[in-house]
């Protein structure tokens, strides 16, 4: 292990261990009887995503480039599973049941994305450190990579996850800004998704409407759609500067605050550890931000700064759009926080993925 | 490198979300706080039961029982439509009236709704013994104020009812809130702040269903404080039943004191149906013709007629008008001015006894216009008319007394040897209450004190003995004995006008009125006390247009006699 990976490792950790003792906090005191274990499952997983770290740390990244291609077409034939025999869960259809646990495609999908566009966007010839898509015309470079984000980000539209699909949506942005794409070819294709805006409004489905005029004005429907956002405030704020103690805020414990091990677990993080507490979970995903994008600097594989760029762009991503909800600055649309919300495939992927970067780290010497 | 331009984007979004953290969290932080205490915890009243109010030998005038009712607390009840059918079958009354005090009543899912007041004790048994089959139903033991007299007590006691809006304004700052209840009128109104049960509470933390997690904080409520009056319960009985439903009032004080031992107004009415919420009832009480809501002892206002001649007769005795040897010739009439004044008899030469024991109008014209308006005026002032006594409840007349200045200055008249002739014998525009009157009869009796009446001993255990002997008013004893010589002829001598209260075991002094109103029979009025040498009472009794001053005699001879047989003087 090198520095970098030692570092990546801890800061990690670091964040999983917040997310344990929330989750902890949060299903403490009697709630629903599903609300029982969910401590001890989370347990489980956060053993089985280290695990996962380590494993994909120590496992050559450039196996994705061949692999990306499977990942991807199972990826898409698993989210069309979940449309066809998918469990439905709070109103949505996200789950696969494997076994004994439940299965979230649309996680492993963010993941096959970025390693499927890296690889398109960049020549497998290790030698070749230009990128291939300078070569690209317009077609090339943004409609194939768009189509590509398209396919999983409609499936996913379909269960529907709004919040994944945005977060592909970011990923495909992300990943061809950086890949040095035209920019002029860039901001058509932005301007063409303003104008398509309307057409985008008439596919959702009018809970994602409502949440997302609700998002402009909670108290609309201040005991509907209005009342998780309302409810999330008032935790938050009422944490002011240092917080209201581990198992005690009144919002997380008497159960005010809906789905607070999932989508609004930093509602928990904020209302028992005030802004302190909030600000250094920030701050961590912030150094885990910084970690990675060093590496993906230092590498002088473009495939492997890709992946490395497009992971920690997704997490942190993922962290920014979550806690921007919890506060009302942006609409609720089911995004989790990455190594910290419970749900199993999320902590597996987001561990495996973040392990991906560690082994990118290791050998960009051999480069 | 467009990877350095992607780092700072995501640096940006960073911050902003911190600057955003800050502000809900720090800058707001207070605010949302306070949402998250207003979120968790519930206030649920409890009441209190109220104090008792007492007669000067502690029997209850005004207590609580217990009174039974039925409650459901919605979060306990799996199938309300089940159970008010079942509940509405066992009360023998409509399922739709259940439901609709439900959805009126409903507060909170753990806050008891009341379904049905009242309910009998038999009633409340079978529920308690049925309870298995009705979960979530609750029978509920509340305080039910009680009269035990009914209708004798109506006035001086008051009734309950929920405060209106009108006084909560007035009353909010001493913690009346709305949907209390309040006394109205009589004692309960005037030492409400002694009767008034204590509320309790209890503060408790509900989860986000409005379930109770746990209680946070309980106040037991306090019983109101106890109040003792002066009344003496069986007086007051008999008084009530000595008027029989006529309109009018009795008063009996301790003449020396001013303990209020009596004070009656008919027709009364019973404060147990506001107790109850009898609405029908309530609804004509108010309506009703013959005023029962009104108490004519503090609140009306008559001419006192021939009682005013007392004064007369002391400002004529004090200035040295006339004498006790004074006379008069009486023809039965007489001209004042360019008006003939009559009397209501010809009694011949009146000396001064005479003339207090006929009621002669001749010779108080003549002592009146020896006196002038002036005098007379400043004497009524004295014997406390004009003004309210300061009875320690609320809804006091203050009277008028005319002056020449008043007829100058309101009317542009200017007051003419008639209207001191009629000022005199107390016609015109002087008006007094029965309490007045009481006060005034008591200074002949108590040697030339005004007392000030009461109606309160205690409360709360507290005596308040402020000026309880009175004021003296300043009036030269032998004077005030050649009044009581005459007010004793009144009933003793056989050609007074209120002879007929001369009776066995008891010696009356007293004075006759018969005011002249413009429409309708005259009112009758007497005062007076007994016995006489050592008076332990002063009483007024007055009839509302009852003919003549020999209906008031009569109903204070019924009253006395009453008393007698029952040792109560």
């Amino acid at each position: 292990m090198n520095a970098n990976v030692r570092r990546l490792f801890v800061i990690t950790f670091a964040i999983i261990l917040i997310g344990l003792l929330t989750i902890y906090s949060a299903s403490y005191h009697d709630g629903p009887p599903k609300d029982k274990n969910v401590f001890l499952r989370q347990l489980i997983w956060v053993v089985f995503g280290i695990a996962a770290f380590f494993v994909f740390a120590n496992l050559n990244y450039r196996r994705f480039y061949d692999l990306s291609f499977v990942l991807y077409g199972l990826s898409i034939s698993l989210l069309l599973l979940v449309l066809i025999f998918g469990k439905i869960r709070l109103g949505a259809q996200r789950w696969l049941e494997l076994g004994g646990f439940n299965f979230q495609p649309s996680e492993l999908a963010k993941f096959s994305l970025i390693l499927f566009l890296s690889r398109y966007l960049s020549h497998k010839d290790i030698s070749s450190v230009k990128l291939s898509v300078r070569d690209f015309g317009y077609f090339r470079s943004m409609v194939v990579p768009a189509v590509l984000a398209a396919i999983p980000a409609i499936l996913v539209l379909e269960q529907p996850d709004l919040g994944t699909a945005v977060i592909f949506l970011l990923t495909f942005f992300s990943l061809i800004f950086i890949s040095g794409v035209k920019k002029r070819y860039i901001f058509s294709l932005l301007a063409a998704g303003i104008f398509a805006l309307p057409v985008f409004w008439r596919l959702l489905r009018d809970y994602q409407k409502e949440r997302l005029l609700v998002f402009l004005n909670p108290n609309i429907d201040p005991l509907g759609a209005g009342y998780t956002v309302i409810q999330s405030k008032i935790a938050v704020g009422s944490g002011q500067l240092f917080g209201r103690g581990w198992l005690s805020g009144t919002q997380n414990t008497l159960n005010f605050l809906p789905e607070r091990h999932t989508d609004f677990i930093f509602s928990c993080v904020a209302e028992s550890s005030g802004f302190l507490g909030a600000f250094i979970l920030l701050f961590l995903f912030y150094l885990l931000l910084r970690e990675c994008m060093n590496i993906a600097y230092l590498t002088k594989d473009p495939f492997g700064r890709l992946v490395a760029t497009g992971v920690a762009v997704m997490l942190s991503l993922q962290a920014l759009i979550n806690i921007s909800m919890t506060i009302g600055l942006l609409p609720v649309v089911g995004i989790p926080l990455p190594l910290v919300s419970y749900g199993g495939t999320s902590m597996l992927v987001s561990c495996a993925g973040i392990g991906i970067i560690a082994n990118i780290s290791k050998r960009r010497m051999v480069f | 490198m467009r990877l350095e331009l992607f780092s700072k984007i995501i640096c940006g979004i960073f911050l902003a979300v911190i600057c955003g953290l800050f502000y809900t969290q720090i800058i707001r932080g207070a605010f949302y706080y306070e949402l998250s205490q207003k979120n968790r915890i519930r206030l649920i009243p409890q009441d209190g039961v109220r104090g008792n109010i007492l007669d000067r030998n502690g029997k209850v005038l005004a207590d609580s029982r217990l009174s039974f009712a039925v409650s459901v607390i919605p979060q306990e009840v799996e199938n309300k439509d089940e159970a008010f059918g079942l509940l509405a079958g066992m009360l023998r009354i409509e399922k739709s009236s259940l439901m609709k005090a439900y959805k009126n009543g409903y507060a909170a899912p753990f806050a008891p709704v009341l379904l049905k007041d009242n309910i009998t004790k038999n009633e409340a048994l079978f529920l308690e013994e049925n309870k298995y089959r009705l979960g979530g139903i609750i029978v509920q033991v509340k305080a039910q104020r009680r009269y035990p007299y009914g209708q004798e007590f109506s006035h001086s006691i008051g009734y309950l009812r929920e405060v209106d809006k009108s006084r909560i304004t007035r009353l909010k700052e001493y913690g009346y809130s709305l949907k209390d209840v309040m006394g109205y009128d009589g004692v309960e109104e005037a030492f409400d702040r002694y009767l008034r049960a204590e509320k309790g509470g209890m503060q408790i933390e509900v989860n986000n269903k409005g379930q109770m997690v746990r209680l946070l904080g309980l106040r037991l409520p306090h019983k109101g404080s106890d109040v003792t009056l002066t009344i003496n319960a069986d007086m007051q009985r008999i008084a009530y039943s000595a008027l029989a439903q006529t309109r009018g009032c009795i008063i009996v004080i301790d003449p020396y004191s001013g303990a209020i031992l009596t004070m009656v107004s008919s027709p009364g009415y019973d404060p147990n149906v506001f107790a109850k919420n009898e609405k029908n009832e309530i609804k004509q009480l108010f309506n009703n013709s013959g005023s029962p809501m009104f108490n004519r002892v503090i609140s009306a206002v008559y001419p006192p007629a021939s009682l005013f001649k007392l004064i007369t007769a002391t400002a004529a005795l004090e200035n040295r008008k006339i004498s006790a040897s004074t006379t008069f010739f009486c023809d039965g009439k007489m001209t004042i001015g360019n008006r003939e004044f009559k009397c209501w008899d010809k009694h011949g030469r009146v000396d001064f006894n005479k003339a207090v024991m006929y009621s002669c109008d001749i010779f108080f014209y003549q002592a009146g216009l020896l006196l002038g308006p002036q005098i007379l005026s400043d004497y009524a002032f004295r014997f406390g008319l004009g003004r309210a006594s300061g009875i320690d409840i609320e809804g006091e007349a203050s009277g008028f007394v005319p002056t020449v200045n008043w007829k100058l200055w309101r009317r542009q008249e200017s007051w003419f040897k008639g209207d001191t002739a009629n000022f005199a014998i107390g016609q015109g525009d002087l008006l007094v209450t029965p309490l007045q009157m009481v006060r005034l009869i008591s200074i002949f009796a108590n040697g030339g004190y005004l007392i000030k009446p009461y109606l309160v001993e205690s409360a709360a255990g507290n005596v308040s003995l402020d000026n309880r002997a009175g004021k003296k008013i300043g009036i030269k004893n032998e004077h005030l004995q050649i009044l009581k010589q005459a007010l004793s002829s009144t009933v003793s001598g056989l050609e007074g006008t209120a002879h007929i209260l001369d009776m066995p075991g008891l010696r009356v002094a007293g004075k006759t009125g018969t005011a002249q109103v413009s429409r309708g029979l005259s009112h009758g009025w007497f005062i007076g006390f007994a016995p006489v040498n050592k008076p332990k009472i002063a009483f007024c009794v007055f009839i509302e247009h009852g003919g003549s001053s020999v209906v008031a005699c009569t109903v204070a001879r019924a009253m006395l006699e009453r008393l007698l047989q029952e040792n109560i003087i």
